[in-house]
């Protein structure tokens, strides 16, 4: 009460001054409010969809409203502590003011307000991003540690040339579908633009999230259930390591990433497509360049976690299990010592089942990939390769089916001799049945 | 009023009251009074503050370029962040507050001791051996799920540690609730004659909230954390997909808990800032009232809201209630925002270090309130989920908010716990440190997050090099002005100048006693003023200056005397 | 470990008397309604395990059902029957006390003892037969996967509160002998009896969701 300041700034009354005051300082914040909204692009990365578009306008309209509440609240602060601040020498209190009703009444409406509009802009957002869009493409995403799987039905005809079905690979025959489809895996995601594009996701270990800040869409991949994301791109380009996965994975969970390739019509991305379609098509004849090439492609996790310097260009960098150098010497002597198995057998439970045996050292961590079984044969092969001397200290007997008819598209090479030695020795080896795990492996 | 004389009680003694002497060896031992248990909780608490900032700059450092450098694999950081996070929510803010709600309580309530001393001692002493617990996690096998642990991650892919740590917050999630019915219980049952419920100090309110909370919500976590160590050890497989369990089934019991828990780590805070700001500001509170309902009212919205953590996972038709309910409780807050701009509208504002830590709250606070809004939308918050946005935003409303408040309890109450004033030209220091440190370590983590950067990596894109350059190094100076405060505290506790009782002339009764006050807290049963915040008023001037006629002034007190005094004179 | 930390904190407390004293009436009122909110906390945890097998039980009824037709529901009935019959006996108990009778309290708590011993013996007979009939706490590939690990939580989290209980009516009857109990002082045996009730309301509950429906 020892006050010596003479203005009442709260006083219940509305003075002229005071309307005039609040006038100004409401245009004021208005103002800056969207000026500061004019960051909104700069805050964004490139809007890459139609979603984008969505987001950042809502966020341009929340960012104007915070602006202006920011800039309202840091105001008064500053204001009231140059003006209220203690002089020198200056004793005693404030103005024992209690409160305001009005204005309490106030400050309680105006932020309801505001949060109900909020509320009901995100909800119409939402909803636009949840629904289905006509003429959906469908693609079938797996995430593993550390890597992304897209799967793509794709129809024999975008060739551009007739193939005999009859010479195509058994898996792939099976594969076939009536309508003339075959599905075909990438570590790519393709689209075009203009191309709504549903994603059904599947975690094949932990949880992990599907996001691609370009198109502002993330989803989850929780274990168990399949959960779908869509999105349709309108920028043609490519996004380097575009997706990333977003929620916490384990130890590469940061480079857990893929890279988006938009085409600029059906055209184009019938063409992206083509190539991988036809390595399913006519693959490689000798197992160990097709077993390479499959893990050089990138479409299972295994260089997120392995390292082997025979692949280094592939990124097969990880440091989560047992290095892959030299694992041909080890299948031979230690590890089928341990397993009583065959080095081939031993390669081949690994990756099919890589809980019945651990390296001394790692825990229980790779997760069933559901690798098609000749794709496991190839890859077999192929690391059969990786020892010390430079050749494969044992052989590795393809089964039947897992033997291609044809090496390539009509007018490339036929398939080279040699082949019948190692379709004769298969018969007198004791495979597994595959063709029902085929099917299994396949069924997506 | 006719109770505004001789405030504490009888006054059959006219001398100074005599303070005690505190000695450093009955904070290191079993102790049932309320005032030692306090100490000893913040002591902890400031103790984890460090081991979890230390693993903070560790993160930091890491970060300064895109690739591994400073730890050698992923695992390794992802453990830094595990434990820091683990660290800084369970053994810092939450024991912190803890303290100060054990000291401030029964002294504000001009009650002799908590309702169950020897429990509230059973509660202290379970962090200790929690803590190792938690530090000791780290060297068998890293928890390297993140502090919410999500299965299957935690479960079928982490190692022994996770399991260590999960008994650590288990053992910590039950003295919290021991603690909160010790609370409930005193602030309901042993408030003095004359103070009413309208009558409580904020401080209390907010305390009262939080622990109403921690008795409903913790037993969630408990549980949860029952199944998910039965997982880990039993071979059961409640959180595993593989056979027959649900992952999700563990976000909802931990957000349950945990959502409201960021309540219990804030609502503390707020109540130490309406005193702190009233108090500084020479200036009652403004809505007393709404302050303390907004307070019961965002204890129950916030059990409302828990699945705005899982608008990435949440099936999409449940998400937009939990939107809603978010969105709600930002009225809330929002009231108690502006009704601490409407107590220092029109004060007579005195900057001591207390005080620029309660106005740097305010200015920090409201960036991650409106991020807070933001998040809430749920299409913006599907593209920053998981991202630097959110760790801004969190690092806003527990750094900027929580450690701020704790900052300016720590200045303001430091007097009263030890009878001597911390050194207000390094606590300035300390607060230009830390506020310029905050703002920079944690502001540009908004645009990392909306350009892409996502939270929990070692690696990330190149181009976010430049943010984090910046971010890294505003985090050193943050790192550094936490020593500052350190330091204050180690030298004003021998040589600070002697606060006397009431250096602030504050109104609330725990300034109505000696500093340090005595083992009984008061001599007589004190009588409260009727307003715990009547500043501005001829009553309260008097009572005030009993108050100093009863226990004297101490040396150079920051806040002149109006009236005339013989001990000392003002700055 | 942790839930006899719960267990053993309001109990202890009762003899925190540490030269505070506050009148009796207060400190009473103090002790119940803090064991009011301490059974508040319990509920919450007990309703965490009792939703996670409600879920279960909504997605796989059948499971459910063949536990169900494969259990003796009578065993679990007679047990519910004995853990009520102790609830009466402790109110009997509470009832001498309060006038002023100890050796009444010392009788009928040591029924109350016994049958909640009994009970827990029965619970785990009831355990070894559905160990017999292959439900396990963790899955071992047969029909009842899922169901033991949801089954076994909460009512073995529930056998933990009898013993708990048990061991603390001891531990009242003691105090009772000592004469720390009067018609005038018996916040302790109160504060007992809440949380016996308590334990008594989880299984009616826990009875009736897992057994009945």
């Amino acid at each position: 009460m020892a006050s010596t300041t003479p203005s009442k700034p709260s006083s219940g009354g509305l003075q002229t001054t005071t309307i005039i005051a609040v006038v100004v300082v409401g245009i004021l914040l208005i103002v800056g409010g969207i000026i500061l909204g004019q960051a909104t692009p700069l805050l964004f990365p490139q809007q890459a969809s139609a979603e984008a578009a969505q987001v950042d306008n809502l966020f341009h309209i929340m960012l104007v409203i915070g602006g202006a509440i920011f800039l309202l609240v840091q105001g008064l602060l500053v204001f009231s502590m140059w003006r209220f601040r203690a002089r020198k020498g200056e004793t005693g209190d404030g103005e024992p003011i209690h409160g305001n009703t009005t204005l309490e009444i106030v400050w309680t409406a105006i932020p309801a307000v505001i949060v109900f509009v909020l509320t009901i802009l995100s909800w119409q957002v939402f909803n636009s991003l949840q629904a289905p869009k006509p003429g959906e493409a469908s693609v079938v995403v797996a995430g593993a540690r550390f890597n992304w799987a897209f799967t793509y039905n794709v129809p024999l005809s975008i060739l551009g040339y007739e193939v005999d079905e009859t010479l195509l690979p058994p898996d792939v025959k099976d594969d076939l579908a009536d309508d003339g489809t075959v599905s075909i895996t990438s570590a790519t995601l393709y689209s075009y633009v203009n191309q709504p594009v549903a994603l059904a996701m599947d975690a094949r270990d932990v949880i992990h999230a599907f996001w691609v800040p370009a198109f502002r869409v993330k989803q989850d991949l929780i274990p168990g259930r399949t959960t779908t994301v869509r999105f349709t791109p309108t920028v043609a380009d490519t996004y380097p390591s575009g997706i990333q996965c977003a929620e916490l994975c384990g130890a590469n969970h940061g480079i857990m990433r893929a890279d988006i390739v938009v085409a600029e019509n059906e055209a184009e991305y019938n063409k992206l497509l083509t190539p991988i379609l036809e390595s399913r098509l006519f693959p490689p004849a000798d197992p160990v360049v097709r077993g390479r090439a499959i893990l050089e492609s990138n479409v299972y996790p295994c260089y997120t976690c392995h390292v082997l310097s025979d692949l280094s260009s592939a990124n097969w960098v990880g440091n989560v299990g047992p290095a892959l150098d030299g694992v041909a010497d080890r299948a031979a002597t230690s590890r089928a010592n341990a397993t009583s198995q065959t080095a081939a057998e031993y390669l081949y439970t690994s990756i099919h089942e890589p809980g019945a045996y651990l390296v001394p050292g790692y825990g229980n961590l790779m997760p069933q990939l559901g690798v098609p079984e000749c794709d496991v044969w190839a890859m077999v092969a192929y690391l059969a390769t990786q020892s010390t001397s430079g050749s494969a200290p044992f052989e590795v007997v393809q089964p039947d089916v897992c033997i291609p008819q044809v090496s390539g598209p009509p007018g490339s090479e036929p398939p080279p001799a040699g082949e019948a030695t190692a379709e004769a020795a298969a018969e007198t080896e004791v495979v597994p049945a595959e063709a029902t795990a085929e099917a299994t492996a396949e069924g997506s | 009023m006719a109770s505004i004389t001789l405030p504490v009680g009888g006054g059959t003694q006219s001398g100074a009251a005599e303070a005690p002497k505190l000695r450093v060896s009955d904070f290191l031992r079993w102790s049932v009074d309320h005032k030692i248990i306090g100490v000893q909780y913040m002591a902890v608490a400031l103790f984890f503050f460090i081991v979890g900032g230390t693993l903070a700059m560790l993160i930091r450092w890491e970060l300064l370029t895109p690739n591994l450098d400073v730890v050698q694999t992923g695992t390794q950081y992802n453990t830094l962040f595990s434990v820091h996070g683990l660290v800084m929510i369970f053994l810092w803010i939450i024991p912190m507050m803890a303290g100060f709600g054990n000291y401030l309580v029964p002294l504000q309530l001009g009650a002799k001791d908590m309702a169950f001393p020897w429990l509230n001692a059973f509660a202290f002493w379970l962090i200790p051996p929690a803590g190792i617990l938690l530090i000791g996690s780290m060297l068998v096998g890293a928890p390297e799920s993140g502090w919410t642990q999500y299965p299957p991650l935690s479960t079928l892919y982490s190692g022994d540690g996770q399991t260590l740590a999960a008994l650590s917050i288990h053992l910590l999630g039950i003295s919290s609730i021991l603690g909160a019915i010790n609370f409930i219980v005193t602030i309901k049952n042993m408030r003095p004659a004359g103070m009413g419920w309208w009558q409580l100090p904020l401080f209390c309110w907010a305390t009262l909230a939080t622990a109403i909370i921690v008795v409903m919500a913790t037993p969630f976590l408990a549980g949860g954390l029952t199944l998910l160590i039965l997982d880990k050890i039993a071979g059961t497989s409640f959180f595993d997909a593989g056979n027959g369990g649900d992952p999700q089934l563990w976000q909802n019991v931990f957000w349950f808990y945990s959502h409201p828990a960021v309540y219990i780590m804030i609502l503390p805070g707020m109540g130490m800032l309406s005193e702190v700001l009233a108090t500084h500001a020479r200036k009652p509170v403004f809505g007393y009232k709404m302050v303390a309902i907004s307070s019961m009212a965002i204890a129950l919205v916030g059990f409302t809201v828990w699945a705005h953590h899982m608008f990435t996972s949440l099936t999409p038709e449940l998400r937009v209630p939990f939107m809603i309910t978010s969105m709600i409780i930002a009225v809330p807050t929002g009231i108690k925002i502006f009704s601490w701009l409407g107590t220092i509208w029109g004060g007579k504002i005195r900057f001591t270090s207390a005080m620029l830590f309660g106005l740097g709250f305010l200015s920090m606070f409201v960036v991650g309130g409106i991020g807070g809004v933001m998040l809430a939308a749920i299409p913006f918050d599907i593209h920053v989920h998981d991202t630097y946005f959110v760790v801004s935003h969190l690092h806003f409303v527990l750094y900027g908010g929580s450690v701020f408040t704790i900052y300016a309890g720590i200045y303001h109450w430091f007097p009263k716990i030890t009878g001597r004033m911390l050194d207000e030209r390094l606590g300035k220091w300390h607060f230009a440190l830390t506020y310029v440190g905050f703002f920079f370590s944690f502001f540009p983590m908004n645009f990392a997050g909306m350009l892409g950067m996502p939270r929990r990596v070692a690696y990330y894109l190149p181009e976010f090099q430049s943010v984090n350059t910046v971010i890294s190094i505003s985090a050193f100076v943050l790192g550094i002005s936490t020593f500052v405060m350190l330091y204050n505290i180690w030298i004003s506790m021998r040589h600070g100048k002697k606060a006397g009782a009431n250096p602030w002339r504050a109104l609330t009764l725990e300034w109505a006693t000696t500093s340090p006050p005595p083992s009984t807290n008061f001599i007589d049963d004190p009588v409260p003023f009727h307003d715990p915040y009547g500043y501005g008023d001829k009553d309260s001037q008097a009572y005030l200056d009993d108050i100093d006629k009863r226990f004297g002034v101490g040396e150079d007190v920051p806040v002149p005397r109006p009236a005339v005094q013989p001990a000392a004179s003002g700055d | 470990m942790s839930e006899m930390s719960l267990e053993k904190a309001p109990a202890a407390s009762v003899e925190a008397a540490h030269g505070h004293e506050h009148n009796p009436g207060a400190r009473s009122e103090n002790l119940k309604f803090a064991t009011w909110l301490y059974l508040a906390s319990e509920v919450v945890i007990f309703a965490t395990m009792i939703g996670v097998f409600i879920v279960f039980r909504f997605h796989n009824p059948e499971i459910v059902q063949r536990v169900h037709k494969e259990t003796n529901i009578l065993l679990v009935t007679l047990n519910t029957f004995l853990l009520l019959t102790s609830s009466w006996a402790m109110v009997m108990g509470l009832r001498e006390i309060q006038r002023d009778n100890r050796q009444g309290l010392i009788r009928w708590f040591g029924l109350m003892c016994i049958l909640g011993t009994v009970f827990v013996g029965l619970q785990y007979v009831e355990y070894q037969e559905l160990a017999h009939i292959g439900v396990a706490l963790f899955n071992q590939g047969n029909e009842f996967d899922g169901f033991g690990m949801r089954f076994y939580a909460p009512t073995a989290f529930h056998g933990v509160h009898v013993i708990i209980g048990v061991l603390w009516g001891l531990f009242v009857m003691n105090n009772a002998r000592k004469g720390n109990y009067s018609s005038s002082n018996y916040a302790g045996v109160e504060v007992f009896g809440l949380y016996w009730h308590f334990v008594d309301v989880v299984w009616i509950i826990l009875f009736t969701m897992l057994y009945l429906v």
